[in-house]
């Protein structure tokens, strides 16, 4: 078991760079997540932490070791990777064993390790099978077994589960939860998708561009987001967002966006500064109905999508597309007009040039 | 259309066939390739061949060529195969300085006639005392296969995902066990199939050999099968007859890799 | 890195091995004998009257390239039999050495023949040429005049059978028709003689017997062979081999000397060849090498070989068998002229083999044949170009070095350059091997052999000459540069030859390899191993198989013909091998048939990679199968198809076997393409093997050209 902490770490490849001074630290036996769309350099990260690239500068430690000069093989790591990796002229025992025998362990603990591990991933009916004849999501299994019969220190995981249909992906889902609370061991796991990151983390790293954009529990993550990039990834359908510029009337701040206004309470907090140029961001599941235009926004649907439970209605305000989630079934129609309100505590506020949050 | 293909492939071989079992020096000209007066005469003449001895005895040398010759060829494909493989591991996954060099090289080879080798590398293996062994021909032959097959091997190591080295590592190997107990063993097909060819070219080859070689006991069977073909005559069903017995652990070893042909090939396919 | 530990381990024993076993060595004697010769040497050895020797069988074709590969490094026999027309090459190389010996109880002939500017160099065996060959049972009586044998035949031959069998496209056997008119093939002092009048008129008369049907066209020694063994021949023209072949026959045939021309009265002279044992430079310094050959030339020895092999020997002093067939090869040989044995009678055969054949096939009177012939002749016999200073060379070398090295320590000095030979270290642990052998035993002899391009001459005597080979080539030999037979002429042809080939070998290899990826087809495993057979079986014989196929009179295609015919369709017989378009098109058929396996293989494999749902979205989008063919599979499979492809076409263009075992360059050379003109220069022409290696280091940067070309397209077009 160990705690993992990265310090300045970057790496180019010729004249791209792809990560640029990451810093952050993992606690022992958490589970982290990396997340981000795709390019944002999460897969790397994960890759210097497993010891498959050189970072060109800064230093990895697992605990008190530096290991950022270390072969994968002497990390004390394991990892799943997104195609699996099964190595496929070996059966589904001997890809379980492949690392043990490496080891040199005595064939006998060989054997209990094999058997723990299929018992705990019902693998024990496939072990003499070979990779090709597994379906996707028992050579999953496989593919995390093999990194369980292991016992190292850290587990990373690069989009294990993209792989799968979306039933089984759910599933998969909860079990690695299950077993990281029964192992307890550090893992890493590294993800574009944010359900997985929101329910698999403890602590989740968001990634743009590099750099660690924002880090901490999903839950604080998500509501309140540092730039407008964390709040526009997390969260589906996205974050609503509009240009306005801030006012201050009547003994409470507001801003106006394309001759309306969203009203911002009167509690006044810094950045608050009248007339400056914003970027006001709603969450569609924010938005509340009112039958009195009073507040809020008025919108031109221009096309509602019903899913039974709730319904998306779709509108231009300024021109930016607008999404609001309506919880019961509200009988509108493309074409109707819709008035909708935010609580003052729920609206985002952005610059509009460096994209960072006012609120923090 | 498939059997019209198959006729066309196997007509000229029929022929061979029938000059092999023919009585007759040379075959009536006649549209069915069938043998006449059927014999194993030439069969029995090759197979049997030997010499006399100075205490007046006959030694059988049939089997003994035989077997230099599939030991020579099996000898110059696992050489081959055993020098290339590194270097084809190298430029499938790494890059290094002078790579790009090193494959026009290799490309070069294939392009130089090979006529116009044959004496400087009679002169290198003079030096290295090699002449006259079985051991400098496996030397040439294996060096000559050795360009195709790195192409070969490199588009079939390209193909394999590098993923499975890197599990490989992160489970505890070094990047040399990785590549020894991992892609090795998910190349195979490749590798048979690159096996295959470098040792058909070996067993095939006539022109060193003949240069090659100074002892009867260590001719390999295309440079017996020349010895029936003589300066102003020639034993045609016995060579004929030769050619069969010659062809036959090919056309074995082909049947028995037809399979992987396919699979091994998929990846020189993929990427030359 | 294992397989270079072996090596140097293997080396190192080799090496031990040889140094503890090169004492006291058994007398090494090369030979090329077959069959009953063979059976004889080995007896007369065996029996042991001359100490302990080491014979060795070597294929006749490989014989003298062995001999001058071996000798010159002091390896190879100490004795050797050979024929004695090679000695003058033998003699220039120093693979000979003088070997004396008492004339008396030889024949004159046989002496001459082993004499050169006054020495001997080698003891004559035996003595072979050829001699006529009468089938008694359809033959009267011995004619003495070649103009009475078609009136000794018993009746009137019918359809199948010939009069006089005999291999009228050779110049061998042309030689007797050309002594009858009193001409020869080298005139004194190494001139072409086989042009004026006598030879002229030899040809029209092998001409005439052509067209009245007497002699079979296209005869080669396997025809001859056939033809009289079967009865079908009522003379032929022939070595003692045929009366080898002929023992398990029930025929009855006498052998006689060849007749008399009536029109000059002069007897057919045939060549006469010495067969004699002769001696490297170090056998000659061996006491036992010289007690052997002599032993072997002795009479007694003599005596052996003639009862046992059936040869004329050398000796005048053996008493001749009662066998009839040895007494008439005797007698032909009183009467045959020795083979000349000057270097320049290597370069009389090809020209004087085009003419006969260019007469014989009526594309050209003998007149100009034969001028042309001589034309030929002068050329290759023209004096190699004259030494060249070696300044521009050394000049050259250094300047490159110079830039080499200023490069590499610019280089060296760039700290990203060094960071990179850095990193590439690990990379260089799993190459380094290879690169070694490679440059050891690829690299170094081909840019050795590449060297030999910048001299001319003769192994032995060759001189550096500068880039005097490639302007000749260049330039056409000074002649008119898309003449038959030029440089340019030649490419256009192996061009046109790659083309074709290629192409056709994807349309087959891409048909058939598109119908066996059905995923629904029986026995697939039995049509793949059938379809790829053209290449498992050894390509030398079966190239062979398919010249005969294509033999005139005799062959399958023209059976396949002549039925044909049967049908309503009127062909006629072609004689593939008299026209370029017919040639080449049996070229091609034959490397077509080698080649399109390897095409299929490729195909079968690219179609694994491609998706089914692709075909089968175009097939419900209602592409018939030649549109799912031309429009899905063919752009699909391309990329992958482009390598091999490339592969495929440098072979091409250097597929030497084909042209030279099929066509053999005929007619008049016009089917060679350019690997097989680099081999007539090296082993044909008077071994010019500076021209020859000047051609491989064109063809060379022809191919490396034209990748680097199409590369580039591809570049810039990607497909």
């Amino acid at each position: 078991m160990a705690s993992v902490a990265i310090e300045r770490l970057g790496k180019r490849f010729g004249a791209t760079t792809v990560l640029e001074g990451v810093d952050l630290a993992i606690p022992d036996g958490a589970f982290a997540v990396f997340v981000g769309p795709s390019g944002c350099g999460k897969s790397t990260l994960l890759r210097l932490i497993a010891g498959l690239e050189r970072p060109t500068e800064g230093v990895i430690r697992f605990g008190e070791r530096d290991v950022t000069a270390l072969e994968p093989r002497e990390r004390d790591i394991a990892m799943v990777f997104q195609s699996y990796a099964l190595y496929p002229h070996l059966t589904v025992r001997e890809n379980l064993a492949f690392g043990l025998k490496l080891k040199k362990l005595p064939p006998r603990e060989i054997d209990a390790r094999v058997a723990e591990g299929s018992r705990m991933l019902g693998l024990d009916a496939l072990l003499e099978r070979m990779p090709k004849q597994l379906s996707g999501g028992q050579r999953q299994r496989v593919a995390m077994g093999r990194a369980i019969v292991r016992r190292p220190g850290l587990f990373l995981f690069d989009e294990p589960l993209s792989n799968l249909d979306a039933a089984l992906r759910g599933q998969v889902r909860v079990e690695i939860r299950k077993l990281h609370e029964s192992l307890g061991t550090t893992s890493i796991y590294v993800t574009h998708d944010q359900v997985e990151a929101m329910t698999l983390a403890d602590v989740m790293f968001v990634l743009n561009r590099g750099r660690v954009e924002q880090f901490g529990a999903p839950l604080d993550v998500y509501a309140r987001p540092k730039t407008r990039f964390v709040a526009g990834f997390l969260g589906s359908p996205s974050m609503n967002f509009l240009d306005g510029t801030l006012a201050f009337e009547e003994g409470a701040w507001s801003v106006e966006v394309a001759g309306q206004r969203i009203l911002l309470g009167e509690k006044s907090f810094g950045g608050l500064v009248r007339g400056r140029a914003v970027t006001v961001g709603v969450r569609p599941h924010d938005l509340t109905v009112e039958r009195v235009p009073f507040g809020g926004l008025a919108l031109t649907l221009t096309f509602v999508e019903e899913l039974g439970g709730e319904s998306y209605a779709y509108a231009f305000v300024d021109g930016s597309p607008f999404v609001v989630r309506l919880e019961e079934r509200v009988s509108v129609k493309a074409g109707d007009t819709l008035h909708v309100a935010v609580a003052a505590d729920r609206v985002h506020l952005f610059d509009r040039e460096t994209g960072l949050s006012l609120r923090c | 259309m498939l059997l019209a293909a198959v006729a066309f492939a196997l007509y000229p071989v029929l022929w061979v066939v029938a000059l092999a079992f023919s009585s007759h020096q040379t075959p009536e000209p006649r549209l069915l390739p069938l043998p006449e007066g059927p014999t194993l005469a030439h069969v029995r003449e090759v197979v049997g061949a030997g010499r006399h001895l100075a205490d007046g005895q006959e030694q059988w040398l049939f089997g003994r060529q035989l077997l230099n010759s599939l030991a020579v060829s099996t000898a110059a494909a696992v050489v081959g195969i055993l020098i290339a493989i590194p270097a084809a591991y190298a430029l499938a996954r790494f890059t290094f300085v002078g790579k790009r060099a090193g494959v026009s090289a290799l490309l070069a080879t294939q392009m130089f006639p090979a006529v116009a080798s044959a004496i400087p590398l009679y002169i290198v293996l003079d030096a290295l005392h090699l002449l006259d062994s079985r051991m400098g021909l496996v030397l040439c032959y294996s060096t000559t296969s050795v360009p195709f097959a790195i192409f070969q091997l490199r588009a079939a190591f390209e193909a394999i995902p590098v993923d499975l080295e890197e599990a490989a590592m992160v489970d505890g190997a070094t990047r040399f066990e990785a590549f020894i107990r991992v892609v090795l063993p998910a190349a195979r097909p490749a590798i048979a199939v690159t096996a295959l060819f470098a040792f058909m070219s070996a067993y095939n080859e006539f022109i060193l050999a003949a240069t090659l070689l100074g002892k009867e006991e260590m001719f390999t069977l295309p440079v017996v099968l020349q010895r029936y073909i003589g300066e102003h005559d020639a034993n045609w069903p016995a060579f004929a007859a030769g050619a069969l017995l010659v062809s036959a652990p090919v056309m074995a070893l082909f049947y028995w890799a037809q399979r992987h042909l396919v699979a091994g090939l998929t990846a020189g396919a993929v990427k030359g | 890195m294992l397989a270079a530990r072996l090596l140097a381990f293997g080396v190192a024993t080799f090496a031990l091995l040889v140094s503890t076993l090169a004492g006291a060595s058994p007398v090494r004697l090369w030979h090329a004998y077959r069959g009953e010769e063979q059976r004889a040497l080995e007896a007369l050895v065996a029996s042991g009257a001359a100490g302990e020797v080491e014979l060795l069988a070597v294929p006749s074709d490989a014989f003298a390239a062995k001999l001058g590969a071996a000798i010159p490094l002091g390896e190879g026999p100490d004795l050797f039999i050979d024929a004695h027309e090679r000695l003058g090459d033998y003699v220039r190389q120093g693979l000979v050495a003088e070997l004396p010996f008492d004339p008396a109880a030889f024949a004159p002939s046989a002496v001459r023949g082993v004499t050169l500017a006054g020495r001997t160099y080698g003891i004559p065996l035996s003595r072979k040429c050829v001699a006529l060959y009468v089938n008694r049972d359809l033959v009267l009586s011995h004619p003495e005049w070649l103009e009475d044998l078609a009136s000794s035949v018993r009746s009137p031959l019918a359809s199948g059978y010939v009069l006089l069998a005999y291999e009228n496209r050779s110049a061998y056997y042309h030689a007797p028709w050309l002594t009858a008119f009193g001409g020869e093939l080298l005139a004194e002092g190494d001139r072409f003689g086989f042009v004026g009048e006598r030879a002229e008129r030899s040809l029209e008369l092998a001409k005439n017997w052509l067209d009245r049907g007497w002699v079979p066209s296209n005869a080669d020694g396997a025809l001859v062979a056939q033809l009289f063994r079967s009865g079908r021949a009522a003379f032929a023209i022939s070595g003692p081999w045929l009366a080898g072949d002929l023992h398990s026959e029930s025929l009855r045939y006498d052998v006689v000397p060849l007749p008399k021309v009536r029109v000059t009265g002069l007897v057919m002279r045939p060549m006469l060849t010495i067969e004699a044992v002769m001696a490297s430079p170090r056998g000659a310094r061996r006491p036992e090498a010289l007690k052997l050959a002599t032993w072997l030339a002795s009479r007694e020895a003599a005596g052996e070989r003639m009862r046992r092999a059936h040869v004329v020997s050398a000796r005048t002093d053996v008493e001749l068998p009662a066998d009839p067939v040895l007494r008439g090869f005797s007698a032909a040989a009183d009467s045959a002229v020795p083979m000349p044995t000057s270097t320049a009678m290597r370069a009389v055969w090809e020209p004087s083999e085009k003419a006969i054949r260019k007469v014989l096939n009526g594309t050209l009177d003998p007149r100009s044949a034969l001028r042309e012939a001589q034309r030929r002749f002068d050329d290759v016999r023209r004096p190699p170009p004259p030494p060249a200073s070696r300044t521009p060379l050394v000049i050259a070398i250094g300047a490159a070095l110079i830039a080499a090295a200023l490069a590499l320590v610019r280089r060296a000095r760039d700290p990203v350059f060094r960071a990179e030979v850095r990193a590439s270290v690990p990379a260089y642990r799993y190459v380094i091997h290879a690169a070694l052998v490679l440059v050891l035993l690829v690299f170094g002899p081909l840019c050795a052999g590449a060297a030999i391009s910048l001299t001319a001459g003769r192994p032995g005597d060759s001189v550096y000459v500068g880039l005097a080979n490639f302007w000749a080539i260049l330039s056409a030999r000074g002649g008119p540069l898309f003449a038959s037979g030029s440089f340019y002429c030649v490419l256009a042809v192996t061009v046109a030859w790659t083309l074709l080939n290629v192409a056709c070998h994807l349309a087959l290899g891409l048909t058939l390899g598109v119908l066996l990826s059905r995923p629904v087809l029986r026995m697939k495993a039995v049509y793949r191993v059938l379809l790829i057979l053209p290449w498992a079986v050894p390509s030398y014989v079966t190239a062979l198989a398919w010249k005969g196929m294509f033999h005139r009179q005799f062959g399958a295609v023209t059976a396949l013909l002549l039925r044909a015919r049967a049908f309503g369709v009127d062909v006629e017989p072609i004689d593939w091998f008299a026209r370029f378009s017919t040639a080449f098109a049996a070229n091609v058929a034959t490397n077509v048939w080698l080649g399109f396996p390897f095409m299929m293989v490729v195909t079968m494999a690219a179609m694994t990679s491609l998706p089914r749902e692709v075909l089968e979205a175009a097939e419900v989008d209602g592409a018939t199968r030649w549109q799912r063919f031309t429009k899905i599979v063919v752009p699909l499979v391309r990329p992958s198809m482009i390598p091999a492809v490339a592969l495929g076409a440098v072979w091409t263009f250097n597929m030497f076997n084909v042209v030279f075992l099929v066509s053999g360059g005929e007619p008049d050379g016009q089917t060679d393409i350019l690997v097989s003109e680099a081999y007539r220069w090296a082993f044909t022409r008077q071994a010019q093997y500076g021209y020859a290696a000047a051609y491989s280091v064109l063809i060379f940067g022809l191919l490396f050209g034209a990748t680097r070309l199409s590369d580039w397209f591809r570049r810039k077009a990607p497909l």
